[in-house]
Parts: structure tokens; C-alpha cells; sequence
């Protein structure tokens, strides 16, 4: 679609030698500040992600008003101590008496809102990551394969992302979301064991069917472009020659071929992540969204009774975290974009 | 810069698109203003059995009964029938006597436009037409087996389809009509069914197979409703849009996805708001007035109805908007959704906001129980000792305090207050405070095999599936609550959410453990819950629970024989008593629930057994007028103050680089 | 082009049926039973199995696949499990309210977008460049719901700027939808307006513009009148891709705002499970798809004489 212009092609051949693409993409993208100030929140996401991974599940059950040993015991599994402090109440505005359990207030069950934010970053990383990663896998795979061996295998591939992206986005996302959590599949998932090892206690359904809808749904526009910049590299001389060589298909496909397009996986990576966390909210809202764990679509969905009433602190919590990892995670995408396209100089 | 320029006009563009227009613009006279939460699906009576549609037709329709506005408990005067019927000795017999003086609206199905009288034909016709396969009613149920050869009638009824269809191959577009007088070629209205029968003018005689008290509140119910012939036959298909009845009302305007608009009934019969103090036969037995009278419900008592001009419903599905609609004044009342009055209303009362602007609460108790069904046939759940610890582990109290924030009382019983064979008193395996009693609750676990939660037999810990019908926010805390109350016995519980129809579709198959169920009842009468227990009735039938117990059903069938009074209530004690005590199903909570007014609607005492007292309403419309526009005065600084931010970084921009190009 | 036009015709036919193959096979595992949605409280086992030979519930999957195919080739989807109105009743009265929120929106939206992309292509690198991009990116970082949410809350109830809820049929829609508008702008503007952005500065960096420069045309010129025409191909393509979703509509939008439009309609239709209409409403949109993604293909040609179709 582009065409350099001459200016660009003259600076290009005026690149510094030294440096391998990786090392040219990081000097460009240490100059946007703000970019680097945005890496550092997607990082302490990560560490508070993290942080709740240690605690298992444990916190999301408890509510107030249960015996107080039992409700100290679930807070001291998350770390907290209650220290004599008196029981939060439900719905309690933001304040300072009650410490980290009633800094932000408390939702409709007495859970501090504050803890609740933060555990739900977990959920956010395992559907964003995974259902990123399921879908660039996918999609990645298969333009590599349609984009370098061509012929049928190429228009099996188009004629599947064709179909798949004609129908409209929504309702596949609900089509697959149902098949997997309320049809036999939830099921047969509940009873899965490996040996003694029950499955659906590790990932629960809400969650792989989060992964599993997103996945399936968003790797058509990688695919797409892998497809189209591997028919342009395939036809490269280095890749000739290291055919010419006797290199297997395998072999070019990944040491020859991948690294040229693998800014676009990088990219698409954080877009489908943007992507996965906006969709749990909207899944959420339909009910097919993750039920047992804490998650910040939960509260939004949930808040949609509350704020009518004043009670705006759960919805603003969680709406903030949300807001704080996804425009990170834009940003950090859109420097990177400009920072590994081979066509943008700076 | 042309283009720049249109970025400010497109801020005062959407300045002065931000005038809030009225709500109800070129509207006169008194009307009621109120919201839906379901969108309505049909005004074809038969047909009506949720809550959409039947608020709509309540205020077109009336039946030969309804109830009386106000009287608590629930009492049933008469509207198309003259009077209450006459009802034999051994109850099997009620006779009723028309009020041939009552008009239908005036409407283009009859022949000049204007409204016929009522006549007994009438309410054969409708009869008919409700039991008529091609009709194909929700709410047969009601009618099975009960009066002489209705049931007969039905089935030949169905022959008659079945062979029509073998030989033509389709019915004819019209409904009932169409189909018998192509197929059936008999007299609509005459005496076919053995058990219904005209008498003379204006009476019509049901016999019952079997005495059967609750067809008095059956006949008050929007299946039974009244309704001329000709608008059916004129409408076809379409008449479930183009409803033709008697009621205070008709209908101008109906759009199934979006509002309806419905002016007062020129032909509605005389008909006045009780004035018990001034008119001593208006003093029904048992209904409390003065108390009524107190809190201000007769302000318009000897009015003739209806007070009101017309009603406007809107169809809002979403909470949050339906709640800000009533808040600006644009609905005359309120009814939070069962599940979010706690988040309407936290702790069950108004914000002080609320009442400045002299709204007031009308708490109503719901007839109607929260339970959790246990599917009496699993492999596990069959362990009567397993049910009776779960049901003690559960602590009501504080689902009620918390969950329902107070707007609930612990369910002893399954037969709500207000209903005949409440029982507030200690049953089994129930708490009288309803919390929960965890040592007697482990020690029967114990007993049923499952010391602390462990098959002693094959050491594995108890794993139960709760099932729920709902996704809601709501539906999750119930479940997260379950979840904690079994791990306290050290069960654990994996919790499903389904839709609604898989629920339902789970359950027929009996493909369930445990399942969060409420029921709303349909008349004041124990016997409409009961049914869901009743041993016949078991899955795939109403009976989800698949509950079995002789001496239940025996009581069942006795009870159902028997009228209203001491007798039957003993009856219904003792089978309320056999529900606690085999636990096929945890009554959990009776719900109250709120009823939320603006202070210029007067009149209306809330429920939801009937929605026909609507018609009792009056508004203040010039109170209306003056609080809405006083409630309504818009803030327009944060957007003016945005549009200045704005153009002073484009203003800045554009004159520091003095238009060229960095 | 004719022979193009019809070739890509042919191909979108396998596209569809495979698309019918894979609506009805997860739909149709995913959905309960629609007697629990039409027969109401106690229907008796007779009458359930009654409307399950009726609506052919229990048939092979290849009888209703061919049923299937048979609706979509008529256009006839039956009646709605809900309330028996015929499905194309449903999609004819709800069309009207979708488009007259979606098409201002679309039309607000994009010329809000290229104008504001011109602005920052035009002062690239000012602060004001910079501002729009962060204020960009921050725009679509926020959950749709919670703008609905909130803008809802505040700037319709709170400050009373717009109303709550509700439509007009006619020309009194303009203040009902005002607020959904802006939010939709605010959705789209994000990606829109980085977008254009990317084009116009594309467009800056071509020949023309630099002879033209030469040649002493002012910087206003040469951005409104030379580098704004180039970007119309893309700005064209872009819309006949989005076309199809307007006619579908947003059900967000529509449900919290009282829009009686097809996405109200498909929001309701999840909600009681009813499977006509979500059927409908899946080939509705992939059929829209299919055509304007042809569209889109055929316009790419006819604007920009470069491009040859084969």
C-alpha cells in the first residue's frame, strides 16, 4: 500500500550499521518518555497481577458478616490484617478508619473495593495475555503457512478468515462463549481430571471460555497482514538463496521469514490485549463472562445498579484500574509500532 | 481554515441539541406515567402470562372478577359479573350472573364503530377460545381437568386440527374463528361444553369435575378476560396488538419495542372509588379501611373512575436509566426489579434526597418464596439426612439482612404471610430466627454419611453443582453466599450459571443438583405453590424436585377438594410442615417489596397479584408540571468550560507558529 | 470489473453457507429448550413435545440446515419464539431508529476525525499534536460500558444536558440521540483520527506536496486541497467497511438509551434465547459484510486509477 519516497529510501541506506533491529527499535523507542513512563505501569500491573496469583482464589468468596475467625482467616490469606478493626458493612463510602479495607469503600458484599481492584488485575492478565497469545499463535501461524507455501493451503486459509470475519464479531464472541460455558462442554470441563488433578479448579470455565472466545475471534487481521508481508519477503533474494541452499520450509519459515514480520505479531500482541480486557467487560455484561473470580468487568457490569444510587466508588476503582493498564498498553503498542515499522525513521 | 471552523459549530451544535426536551411533549390532561421492565409481548389474553404484558392488559381488560384495590388480605368483587357467583353446597356448581349493561369500547370491528353491549355469549366465546388448541394458551394448567368436558372439548378440538391439517395442509390465517368455522362449523357461543352452560339472558353455570375453590381467582386473572368476537375475527393475527375490551382504557398507540399510549375508555361502566365512610355497603368484611383511610389512599373516595385521562408506558430494560427516569419526575411510580432493591434503595430506605422531593416508599410484601430445589432423585441428594444439613447450614437471617438488605423475612414456611397456612411457628430443620445451626447440621451430615463434608466410603469430599438462572451481579452473591454456607461443612460447591431455558430445560431432565428458584404466586391460595410438589407432577412435569411423599399427595388431593377455612388451612399446615421436614426444597425468604411514588400520584396501594387497582390512580398533573421543570435545570459550565480548553490549545497552537509549518 | 464483480459474487457463496453451517451449530448446541421461552409456567410433557415437532426442534441437523438455508435464500426467518411477530416485522421496525443514530454518528464522527487529523498532521509535533494523540489513545482506553455509565449519570442526569432515555420517529430524534452520538464519537474517534493522522502525514510526505510547496502554494492549501483529496480513497474504503455495522447497530447505546433499533433488538433476542431472531441477525450482518466488502474493493478501484482489479 506504501510506496517510500525518495527521501525515505535515501535515509534508509544511511542507516547506522552496528545495530541489530532489536537494538535500532529500543534506541527509537527510549525517546518517547512517556512511552518508557507507561512500560513502568505495565510492569507494576504485572507485579500486582502477580501478587494476587499468590493468594489463589481465596479472597473472592468471602463476604461480610460471616464469623469473624473466618473472615480474618481469608484476609490473612491475602495478607491483610484486620487488627481488631470493626467489621467493614457493605457499601461503605471510601474512607480512611477501616486502612486498606475501606480506602476505596466496600461493595455490596462488604469486600474492600481497594483489594478486590487489585485481584482482579489477575483475571485481566490471564484472558489478556492468553487470549492474545492463542489468537497471535493463530494467526501468525497460519499467514505464515497460506503466505509461504501458497497455492491451496493459501486459499483454505483465506477462505477461513473470510468467513470468519463476515460474521459479525458480537455474536460469534456470544456463539463460542455459549458453546463452551453453558453447553455440554461446561460439563464435561467440570468433571476433567488429570489423575487426581482437577482441571477446572485451575482455569475455571469462565476463564478458558474468556481466552478461548477471544482467541478464536481476533487473529483474523494478523493473519491478514502476515499473509501479504510473506508473499512480499518470500520473493527475496535471502530467501531464494538460502532455498537454493536446501534449507527446509521449516527451517526458512522461522530463521528467514518470521523475524521479518515479527514486529507485526509484536503489535498485534498488545492490540488483541487491549482488546481481550475491553471484551470481558461487554461478556460480562451478557453474562458469559468469568463468575467466580474477581474481575473488573464483574464490578462494572455490576455497578450498573449502583451508581444511579450514588455508590459510584466500585465503579471507579475498577474503571480506573481498567482504564490505567489499557491506555498503557495502547500506548506502549502505538510507540512500539513506530518504533519497529522498517518503513518509519526517525 | 474552513474545516477548523466546523469543530466549534459542532460544539454548539451539540450545546443546543443538549436542551432537554420534554419528556412527554403535547400532552394534555391527567396522565399516568410509568415504566416497564419487560418489554410486552401480546394483549391476546390467553396468551398473557408475564409481567410486560400483563400490566398492560390489566388497564384494557376486565374479567367476570377482580380484585379489590385495597383490601388486604386479598378479597375478589365482582366486574363483568353482576355480583359474586352462586356457588353450591357441594362446590361444584357457580353460577354467575352477567352485567349486561357493560359496553366494549367503541372500536372499527363492530359493524358502526360503536361498542356493543356485553353479553354471556361473550364469555363462552372466550372460554372457548382459551381452551382451543390453535389458541394455544400458556395457561391450560389452570383449566386441566377441572370443569365437566372442557377437557374433551378440547381434545376433539384438536382432532378437528389434526385432520384439517391432513387434509388441507395448512390452518387458515385466523386463528380460532377461522378454523371452526371452516372445520368445526358450529355455534361459537352455544352450549357445547358439557361443564359451561348458558342459562337464560344473562347467566352462565360452571360445573367442576371436583370442588375447585381457586377457580374464583383463576376467573380474576388476565387468561380469563373478556373480550368481543368481532375484534378478533376483524384483527386476525394482529389482534394481540389491537386489543378490544371493557376496561378503563384502550389503546392509541402500541409499539411493541418502545411505548404505549392509551386514552380513557368513552364506554367504561360506572364505577366509583370506595367510600366506606360515607357509604356503609362499600365496607367489605376483613379489609381494614380506615387504616387505608389514614394513609391517604381515599383522598378521591366516591370519585367515579377513571380519574385519569390516559396512561403512557415506556419499556425501559436497563435498571440504571429506569431509575434516573423516575428520579427527573418522568414516571409516577417505581418498582425496583426483585433483585436490586437493596441496590435501589440501600438499607431499605430513601436517600434524603428523595424524600426533600416528597417521594414516598409503599413497602408491599411479595406473595411469593425464595428456595433452593434439591433434586430429590440424585444419587446423592436422595440422602434425606444430606438435604436436612444443608437446609440447616444456611443461614436466612443474613440472607436476608444482607442480601435482600432487610427487604425480606426468613421464609419458616413455604406459604408466605398473607396466604392461608403461614406457619411463623418453629418447623423442622429450620431455625426459628432462621440462622443457621451448624452443630446439628454437621452432626446430620455425619449421620447421612459424610462426616465433615467426606464420603466415609470412599473418602472423597462431597462436591455439589449449584445451579442458577441468571448471570446478574445478584445471582453471583447469592451464589458466592451458598458456596461459603457448604464450606462450612466442608462441601464443596462448583456453581453453574445458565439462561433461563437451560435452567428450566436441566431441571425437566432432572440433569441438576441444586437449583435457585423463587415462585410468585398467581392467586392467594397455598394450592398454587403445592403444585410444584406434588408427587404426579414430578419431572419433566412442574415437580422439579421430583418430590415423592404418600402422605403429602394424599393431603394434596384432600385439600384441593375443600373450600377456603379452617379445615383446608390445617391441610395446608401439615403439608408445609411435610416440605420442612423432607427438605426437597430450602425455603429461604419472602421478599417485600418497594413501591417508590412521585408526590402527585395518589391512590395506588402496590402489588403484584393483579395490576388492575392501577385504575384508582389519580395524578396532580400541574404539580407534575411545576416539579419536573423545577427538577430539571440544566448545568451547561462544564461543557462551555471544555469547549474554551479546547479552543484555547487550538488558538494557542495555530497563533504561536503563526500558521507555517514547524 | 464486471467479471470481477461477479467472481467475487460466486465466492461469497461458500462464504455463506458455511457461515449458516456454523450459526445454526453453535446456536443450536449453545440454546435451551424454547418451550421453557413460549409455553409458560406447567406446560404438560404432550404440549412440549407438541411444539418440538413444531418448530421441527428434534429434527437431524442436516434437515435444519436445509431449512435454514431455505429462510436466508427467502428472506423468511418465521415468527420470534417470544412473541410470535414475524422476523421480518421485527427487522423492518427496527432499521429506522438504528440508522438515525448510527448514520450521524458515523458522519459527525468522521468529519470530527479527518478535521482534527488534518489539524495535528498540519502542527505535527506541536503540543497540540501531542495532546490529541494522548487525548486519543485515553479516549479508547475507556470501557464502553463505562462511558455509558457514567456519561449517562452525570451529564444527563446530573447536569440535565441531555435526555435520559427515549426516541422520537421523527425529527425530535436529533435530541435522544445526541448523547449516544457523542459517545460513539468518543469510541471511534481514537482509532479514527490516528488513523487519518497517519494518512494525511503519508500524504505530506509524497512528491506532489513537495513540488507543490516549491511552487509556493500556502501550507493551507496545499493540506485542504491536495493532501485532503488523496486521503478520500482511504477515508471511502473505510466507510463501506464500516456500513454493515451500522446497520446493526450498537446495543449498548440503544438499550441504555431507549433506542428501539435492531441492536435493542438482538440484546432482547439473547435475553430470552430466542434463536429466529439471533439466527436472522447473524446472516443479516454477514451478508451485509460480504457486499460491502465488495464495495469497498470496487470503490478502492474507481477512486484511485492505480488500482486494477483481477
Amino acid at each position: 500500500m506504501t510506496t517510500l519516497s525518495t527521501m525515505d529510501a535515501f535515509e534508509a541506506q544511511d542507516l547506522t550499521v552496528a545495530r541489530t533491529p532489536t537494538q535500532e527499535a529500543w534506541r527509537r523507542f527510549k525517546k518517547d518518555k512517556l512511552g518508557l513512563v507507561f512500560l513502568v505501569v505495565i510492569a507494576i500491573y504485572f507485579f500486582v497481577a502477580l501478587w494476587a496469583g499468590t493468594f489463589g482464589w481465596g479472597g473472592s468468596y468471602e463476604v461480610a458478616g460471616q464469623t469473624r475467625p473466618a473472615y480474618e482467616a481469608s484476609m490473612g490469606q491475602l495478607g491483610i490484617q484486620l487488627d481488631g478493626k470493626p467489621f467493614p458493612e457493605s457499601q461503605v463510602p471510601p474512607n480512611l478508619a477501616g486502612g486498606a479495607n475501606t480506602m476505596l469503600g466496600t461493595d455490596a458484599l462488604g469486600r474492600s473495593v481497594f483489594y478486590r481492584g487489585l485481584q482482579s488485575t489477575k483475571v485481566a492478565f490471564i484472558v489478556g495475555t492468553f487470549g492474545a497469545l492463542l489468537s497471535v499463535v493463530i494467526g501468525m501461524t497460519l499467514g505464515l503457512l497460506a503466505g509461504f507455501l501458497g497455492g491451496w493451503v493459501d486459499r483454505v486459509v483465506v477462505f477461513v478468515y473470510s468467513t470468519l470475519a463476515s460474521i459479525p464479531y458480537l455474536l460469534l464472541m456470544l456463539a463460542i462463549a455459549f458453546v463452551v460455558k453453558k453447553g455440554d462442554f461446561a460439563n464435561w470441563y467440570d468433571d476433567l481430571k488429570i489423575g487426581e488433578f482437577d482441571v477446572s479448579d485451575f482455569i475455571s470455565l469462565g476463564l478458558l471460555n474468556l481466552v478461548v472466545v477471544i482467541g478464536l475471534t481476533s487473529w483474523v487481521t494478523l493473519c491478514r497482514l502476515v499473509r501479504a508481508e510473506v508473499f512480499k519477503v518470500r520473493e527475496l533474494d535471502y530467501v531464494n538463496a538460502a532455498r537454493s541452499l536446501g534449507f527446509g520450509t521449516g527451517r526458512i519459515l522461522f530463521r528467514h521469514v518470521l523475524p521479518n514480520v515479527f514486529h507485526l505479531v509484536i503489535i498485534n500482541f498488545s492490540l488483541t490485549f487491549v482488546i481481550a480486557i475491553k471484551s470481558e467487560v461487554i461478556l460480562t455484561f451478557l453474562g458469559v463472562g468469568v463468575d467466580k473470580e474477581p474481575s473488573w468487568g464483574q464490578t462494572i457490569a455490576g455497578a450498573k445498579n449502583e451508581l444511579m444510587t450514588g455508590i459510584w466508588w466500585p465503579l471507579a476503582t475498577a474503571g480506573t484500574l481498567l482504564f490505567g493498564l489499557t491506555l498503557a498498553v495502547n500506548y506502549v503498542g502505538d510507540a512500539l509500532r513506530d518504533a519497529l515499522d522498517p518503513k518509519l525513521k526517525t | 481554515m474552513k474545516g477548523l471552523r466546523s469543530i466549534p459549530v459542532a460544539f454548539l451544535a451539540l450545546l443546543c441539541a443538549s436542551c432537554v426536551p420534554d419528556a412527554y411533549p403535547g400532552e394534555e390532561g391527567d396522565i399516568l406515567h410509568f415504566t416497564l421492565r419487560l418489554l410486552p409481548k401480546t394483549f391476546d389474553p390467553p396468551k398473557i402470562s408475564e409481567e410486560g404484558s400483563n400490566k398492560l392488559a390489566s388497564q384494557i381488560y376486565d374479567g367476570l372478577l377482580t380484585y379489590h384495590p385495597y383490601a388486604r388480605p386479598y378479597k375478589l368483587v365482582p366486574a363483568i359479573a353482576a355480583a359474586l357467583p352462586e356457588v353450591s353446597d357441594d362446590g361444584r356448581i357457580y353460577t354467575f350472573k352477567i352485567n349486561t349493561s357493560i359496553r366494549f369500547q367503541d372500536d372499527p370491528c363492530f359493524p358502526d364503530g360503536k361498542g356493543r353491549n356485553v353479553t354471556v355469549q361473550d364469555v363462552m366465546y372466550c372460554m372457548k377460545r382459551f381452551a382451543h388448541p390453535t389458541t394455544e394458551t400458556t395457561g391450560w394448567w389452570l383449566f386441566q381437568d377441572r370443569i365437566v368436558g372442557f377437557d374433551d372439548w378440547r381434545k376433539a378440538r384438536e382432532a378437528d386440527v389434526t385432520k384439517y391439517l391432513a387434509e388441507q395442509g395448512t390452518l387458515p390465517p385466523a386463528t380460532y374463528p377461522g378454523i371452526d368455522a371452516k372445520i368445526v362449523g358450529k355455534d361459537h357461543a352455544g352450549n357445547e361444553v358439557q361443564g359451561i352452560e348458558i342459562v337464560g339472558d344473562d347467566t352462565i353455570v360452571f360445573r367442576l369435575n371436583e370442588p375447585y375453590d381457586q377457580l374464583l381467582w383463576v376467573l380474576a386473572m388476565s387468561y380469563t378476560a373478556i373480550y368481543p368476537r368481532e375484534a378478533v375475527e376483524h384483527y386476525g393475527d394482529q389482534y394481540k396488538n389491537h386489543p378490544v375490551a371493557t376496561g378503563p382504557f384502550k389503546v392509541v398507540e402500541y409499539n411493541p419495542v418502545y411505548r404505549c399510549v392509551m386514552t380513557r375508555n368513552e364506554n367504561y361502566r360506572e364505577e366509583f372509588v370506595p367510600d366506606p365512610r360515607n357509604k356503609p355497603e362499600d365496607r367489605l368484611a376483613g379489609w381494614d379501611w380506615e387504616a387505608d383511610e389514614k394513609a391517604g389512599l381515599l383522598k378521591h373516595a366516591g370519585k367515579r373512575l377513571p380519574m385519569l385521562d390516559g396512561m403512557e408506558v415506556r419499556y425501559i430494560v436497563e435498571d440504571q436509566p429506569r431509575w434516573l427516569y423516575f428520579k427527573a419526575g418522568y414516571s409516577d411510580f417505581l418498582n425496583p426489579p426483585k433483585d436490586s432493591t437493596d441496590q435501589a434503595l440501600p438499607g431499605g430506605e430513601l436517600s434524603p434526597e428523595l424524600v426533600a422531593r416528597g417521594i414516598r416508599l409503599d413497602p408491599w410484601p411479595e406473595l411469593g418464596t425464595v428456595y433452593s430445589c434439591i433434586n430429590t432423585i440424585d444419587p446423592v441428594l436422595q440422602n434425606v439426612d444430606l438435604r436436612r444439613a444443608i437446609a440447616l447450614a444456611m443461614d436466612h437471617k443474613w440472607t436476608c439482612k444482607n442480601l435482600y438488605a432487610g427487604q425480606a423475612i426468613v421464609a419458616t414456611s413455604v406459604i408466605p404471610p398473607g396466604v392461608a397456612g403461614y406457619d411463623a411457628n418453629d418447623l423442622p430443620y429450620h431455625t426459628k430466627d432462621g440462622t443457621a445451626d451448624l452443630p446439628r447440621a454437621r452432626e446430620l451430615l455425619a449421620k447421612a454419611g459424610y462426616p465433615n463434608g467426606v464420603d466415609s466410603k470412599t473418602g472423597k469430599r462431597l462436591k455439589l453443582v449449584f445451579e442458577n438462572s441468571s448471570s446478574s451481579a445478584t445471582a453471583k452473591e447469592f451464589s458466592d453466599r451458598f458456596v461459603f454456607e457448604m464450606r462450612q461443612l466442608g462441601i464443596e460447591v462448583d456453581v453453574m450459571y445458565n439462561t433461563f431455558p437451560q435452567m428450566i430445560d436441566k431441571m425437566r431432565k432432572s440433569n441438576f443438583q441444586v437449583a435457585g428458584l423463587a415462585w410468585g404466586f398467581d392467586y392467594p391460595d397455598a394450592q398454587n405453590i403445592f403444585v410444584n410438589l406434588y408427587g404426579p407432577n414430578k419431572a419433566p412435569g412442574a415437580n422439579y424436585a421430583s418430590f415423592q411423599d404418600e402422605r403429602f399427595d394424599e393431603l394434596y388431593r384432600k385439600a384441593a377438594l375443600l373450600r377456603d377455612g379452617p379445615e383446608r388451612t390445617k391441610l395446608y399446615e401439615e403439608m408445609a410442615h411435610i416440605v420442612s421436614d423432607q427438605i426437597p426444597w430450602v425455603t429461604r425468604a419472602h421478599r417485600i417489596r418497594q413501591n417508590l411514588q412521585q408526590p402527585w400520584l395518589s391512590g395506588m396501594k402496590y402489588t403484584e397479584v393483579n395490576y388492575q387497582f392501577w385504575r384508582y390512580c389519580a395524578v396532580d398533573d400541574a404539580m407534575r408540571d411545576q416539579r419536573v421543570a423545577e427538577w430539571n435545570k440544566p448545568n451547561r459550565w462544564p461543557l462551555v468550560l471544555l469547549s474554551l480548553l479546547f479552543a484555547l490549545l487550538v488558538g494557542k497552537t495555530v497563533f504561536s507558529s503563526g500558521g507555517a509549518r514547524p | 470489473m464486471i467479471q470481477y464483480v461477479i467472481r467475487r459474487i460466486l465466492y461469497a457463496i461458500p462464504v455463506l453457507l458455511v457461515v449458516a453451517f456454523i450459526t445454526l451449530w453453535l446456536f443450536d448446541i449453545a440454546a435451551g429448550d424454547p418451550a421453557a421461552i413460549k409455553l409458560g409456567k406447567n406446560p404438560s410433557p404432550e404440549a412440549v413435545a407438541a411444539l418440538h415437532e413444531k418448530l421441527g426442534f428434534d429434527d437431524p441437523f442436516l434437515v435444519k440446515y436445509g431449512k435454514f438455508l431455505w429462510s436466508t435464500a427467502t428472506l423468511d426467518y418465521g415468527v420470534s419464539f417470544t412473541d410470535d411477530t414475524p422476523v421480518r416485522t421485527i427487522f423492518a421496525r427496527g432499521i429506522g431508529p438504528t440508522l438515525s443514530l448510527t448514520i450521524p454518528a458515523f458522519l459527525l464522527g468522521t468529519l470530527v476525525s479527518v478535521v482534527l487529523a488534518l489539524l495535528v498532521a498540519f502542527y505535527r509535533g506541536s503540543l497540540l499534536d501531542k495532546t490529541m494523540t494522548v487525548v486519543a489513545i485515553a479516549a479508547i482506553s475507556i470501557s464502553s460500558l463505562v462511558y455509558i455509565l457514567v456519561f449517562q449519570y452525570v451529564l444527563a442526569d446530573q447536569w440535565k444536558l441531555f435526555p435520559i432515555w427515549g426516541y422520537d420517529y421523527g425529527f425530535g430524534a436529533i435530541t435522544f440521540v445526541a448523547l449516544p452520538v457523542l459517545i460513539w464519537i468518543l469510541l471511534s474517534i481514537g482509532t479514527d483520527m490516528r488513523y487519518y493522522r497517519t494518512v494525511a502525514l503519508e500524504e505530506i510526505s509524497r512528491d506532489y506536496v513537495r513540488t507543490a510547496r516549491s511552487k509556493g502554494v500556502s501550507e493551507r492549501k496545499v493540506l485542504f486541497s491536495h493532501v485532503l483529496r488523496n486521503c478520500l480513497i482511504p477515508i471511502v474504503t473505510r466507510m463501506a467497511i464500516i456500513v454493515p455495522f451500522l446497520i446493526t447497530g450498537s446495543f449498548l447505546l440503544e438499550i441504555f438509551f431507549g433506542i428501539p433499533g435492531l441492536g435493542n433488538t438482538l440484546y432482547t433476542a439473547i435475553g430470552n434465547s430466542d434463536l429466529p431472531v439471533i439466527k436472522a441477525f447473524t446472516m443479516l450482518g454477514t451478508v451485509l459484510y460480504v457486499i460491502f466488502d465488495i464495495l469497498a474493493d470496487v470503490s478502492y478501484a474507481v477512486l484511485d486509477p492505480r488500482v486494477r482489479l483481477q
